[in-house]
């Protein structure tokens, strides 16, 4: 008796440690790959973003505008806004046509910040990013994706204007640290399913 | 890949169907719509204009991409007659919101904006991350501390079995 219940618990222990280092490093277990976007989406005027919700992994955070680094990459939030999120001026704002960006941190050198769980978004989770014109607009995951900073698919981040969508990008993978910190990006795809009053 | 955008932009255009755009309506129902509102310097943009079923052709004209002169057809869908045309916004033109004018045959007009944004792609991508969460390779998750529990008691309990059977 005492045997079938050490191998149970034997079992039970190995495929819960499997799930939780999973969840952890972001293996796909029990996920979906990919939604596609949706057929029909409104379009929206041009009004910079003030706050960004994620219920499903807790966020609920201002949005702040940020411009570019000297090395031409997307300037990042100061270490104290680390709960906040930069919208990229230079591009669309959430609603127009064309990929809106937000960066967050994953976290800073001591404490973890507001994308520290966005590796954990489903296909189908829901983004609200209301802006300064009192409009919300509800953004649909269709993939999370991990990519070498250095190698970022460019056309695909920055350069599909077939619809209104939005990237939210942070950090992952492994910490290389000096000026490269960690080595990955975790991109979210979403696209623009509908619009709503604040 | 460029070409494979540029079929993207047109497919979606015309099989997408959009709820609602920011298209200023006027008398004789006479629009005009630029899809997409929002492109990159050196990219495409699909031309949309109705006359009020005037057959003859009416120009586009911004300093986005210049003057276009569009001779209407009649839509499948609706019969009604469309100007249906494209351009391309040049690969220098300043990022800006840019004024586009349809003058119609019969005098009447419409008009819209074309937003040009972004023309620099970044060539890496943010530094948004500090390595706290780096240095820990076991974080304090559910799954892995029950886990991690089952397997010490299941141990536990074999290796106590196991000096049971010996003494």
């Amino acid at each position: 008796m005492k045997t079938v219940l050490a191998a149970c618990l034997l079992l039970f222990g190995m495929f819960t440690v499997g799930v939780g280092l999973g969840k952890q490093n972001g293996f796909p277990l029990f996920k979906q790959s990919a939604k596609a976007p949706p057929g029909e989406f409104p379009v929206l005027d041009p009004s910079p973003p003030k706050r960004i919700r994620i219920p499903s992994i807790g966020v609920d955070a201002t949005v702040h505008a940020v411009g570019t680094e000297r090395d031409g990459s997307i300037s990042v939030p100061a270490p104290r806004l680390r709960n906040e999120a930069g919208w990229y001026r230079h591009g669309p704002s959430p609603g127009e046509y064309g990929p809106a960006i937000l960066v967050g941190h994953v976290d800073t050198k001591d404490k973890p910040a507001i994308f520290h769980r966005l590796r954990e978004l489903e296909p189908g989770a829901k983004i609200e990013i209301a802006r300064r014109d009192r409009k919300v607009a509800v953004f649909e995951v269709n993939s999370v994706e991990q990519f070498n900073k250095e190698r970022l698919p460019a056309a695909k981040v920055y350069q599909d204007f077939s619809r209104p969508a939005l990237r939210l990008i942070t950090c992952g993978g492994n910490w290389v640290g000096g000026a490269t910190g960690y080595a990955d990006n975790i991109i979210v795809f979403a696209s623009l399913v509908s619009s709503r009053p604040a | 890949m460029r070409s494979a955008l540029r079929a993207a932009v047109g497919g979606a255009a015309l099989g997408a169907v959009i709820l609602a755009a920011p298209t200023p309506v006027h008398a004789d129902g006479e629009y005009l719509r630029i899809t997409p509102s929002t492109v990159q310097p050196g990219f495409p943009v699909e031309i949309e204009g109705y006359c009020g079923d005037n057959v003859n052709p009416a120009t586009v004209m911004s300093d986005a991409f210049g003057t276009v002169t569009i001779a209407p057809t009649p839509d499948q869908r609706t019969g009604k007659f469309l100007h249906r045309g494209t351009a391309t916004v040049p690969t220098d033109k300043p990022p800006e919101d840019y004024p586009v004018a349809m003058t119609c045959a019969s005098q009447q007009s419409a008009s819209t904006t074309l937003h040009v944004v972004n023309p620099n792609v970044p060539p890496r991508g943010p530094h948004t991350g500090g390595g706290y969460l780096a240095n820990k390779p076991l974080s304090t998750n559910g799954f892995t501390l029950a886990g991690v529990g089952a397997l010490a008691l299941g141990s536990l309990l074999l290796f106590v079995k196991r000096r049971k059977q010996r003494s």
